[in-house]
């Protein structure tokens, strides 16, 4: 059965990601968006935005 | 704003998690984890589940841990440096809508509506003026940066940069001067071969987050041919890169 690995949970401390720090972000590029219309980070400077990845297993 | 992003699963499967769990934030599919791997070091898996990015106002991407005091602590150092559209703007109800889409940036769909609100009733006309204002800082900010692209011969960031702003500013007096210079710019030779090389580059990119293995080799041989035609171009740098790490 389907397990989502990741439920939108903001409660579980983790260790420190592996992002680079203050590098400039890399726009979005995938497959396509569920939810919404296409975004773009250049479009939304000026803005703060959390991305959250997760994945489904 | 807040956009989730899922690795390594089909558009499909995603649309069916959203729709069964009511899950509401805009998800990017990054079905070949390409996405990821601009940002991660390593997958996600079951014992590194936590990954979350910040992109700050400046456009610059930190880690982030994702546990609320330290998330919460992060976001308070960045948000001084934020800005919204509108901010001390009253928004009437009526273009709610049409304030959301331009704060998120999709601002073909806003802009416009803002500009005919303006001829609307008292109330809305009055409203829908005030917003113009700042929308009109958005666009003046856009021609300085065109110009200044141009003063320095970055014809193609230019051409863009016009092209932003006769696209958003469609049906408004922003739009014909922006496409005058547009056309203007598109007559040089090095605009024409990066334009090309660009589409070349969006059309690889394609083909490597499609997540088919049969688009892999497709991919590469655009990437191989884009840096042979336009080796000039910004686009032949990056599908040098993108070629390598395709690999």
């Amino acid at each position: 059965m389907k397990r989502i690995v990741l439920a939108f949970t903001l409660l579980i401390a983790a260790a420190a990601p592996a992002a680079p720090q203050d590098q400039v972000a890399t726009e979005f590029n995938g497959a396509g968006w569920v939810n919404s219309p296409a975004l773009s980070l250049e479009r939304l400077r000026g803005k703060i935005v959390l991305m959250y990845f997760y994945e489904e297993t | 704003m807040f956009v989730a992003v899922n690795s390594g699963t089909a558009k499909s499967e995603v649309e069916g998690y959203a729709k069964e769990t009511k899950f509401e934030w805009p998800i990017l599919v990054d079905q070949s984890r390409e996405f990821e791997r601009a940002y991660m070091k390593t997958e996600i898996s079951l014992k590194n589940i936590q990954k979350a990015v910040l992109v700050g106002p400046d456009g610059h991407a930190r880690a982030a841990i994702p546990a609320p005091n330290v998330l919460k602590k992060a976001i308070d150092e960045l948000l001084p440096m934020a800005k919204m559209t509108f901010d001390g703007v009253a928004v009437p109800t009526k273009l709610k809508a049409a304030a959301d889409d331009i704060e998120l940036g999709m601002f073909e769909t806003g802009i416009p509506q803002v500009f005919v609100a303006q001829k609307a009733g008292k109330e809305l006309g009055e409203a829908a003026k005030a917003m113009v204002d700042k929308l009109k800082e958005l666009a003046d900010g856009l021609t300085a940066k065109a110009k200044e692209h141009e003063a320095a011969g970055a014809k193609y960031a230019a051409w863009l940069d016009y092209g932003r702003i006769a696209t958003w500013f469609k049906g408004t007096e922003f739009e014909k001067p922006a496409a005058a210079a547009q056309a203007e710019l598109k007559k040089d030779k090095g605009v024409q071969d990066e334009i090309a090389a660009q589409q070349m580059l969006a059309q690889a990119k394609a083909l490597l987050s499609s997540g088919k293995k049969a688009d892999k080799p497709t991919a590469s041989g655009v990437l191989a041919s884009l840096q042979k035609k336009y080796p000039a171009t910004e686009a032949a740098k990056e599908a040098s890169r993108l070629a390598d790490s395709a690999k």
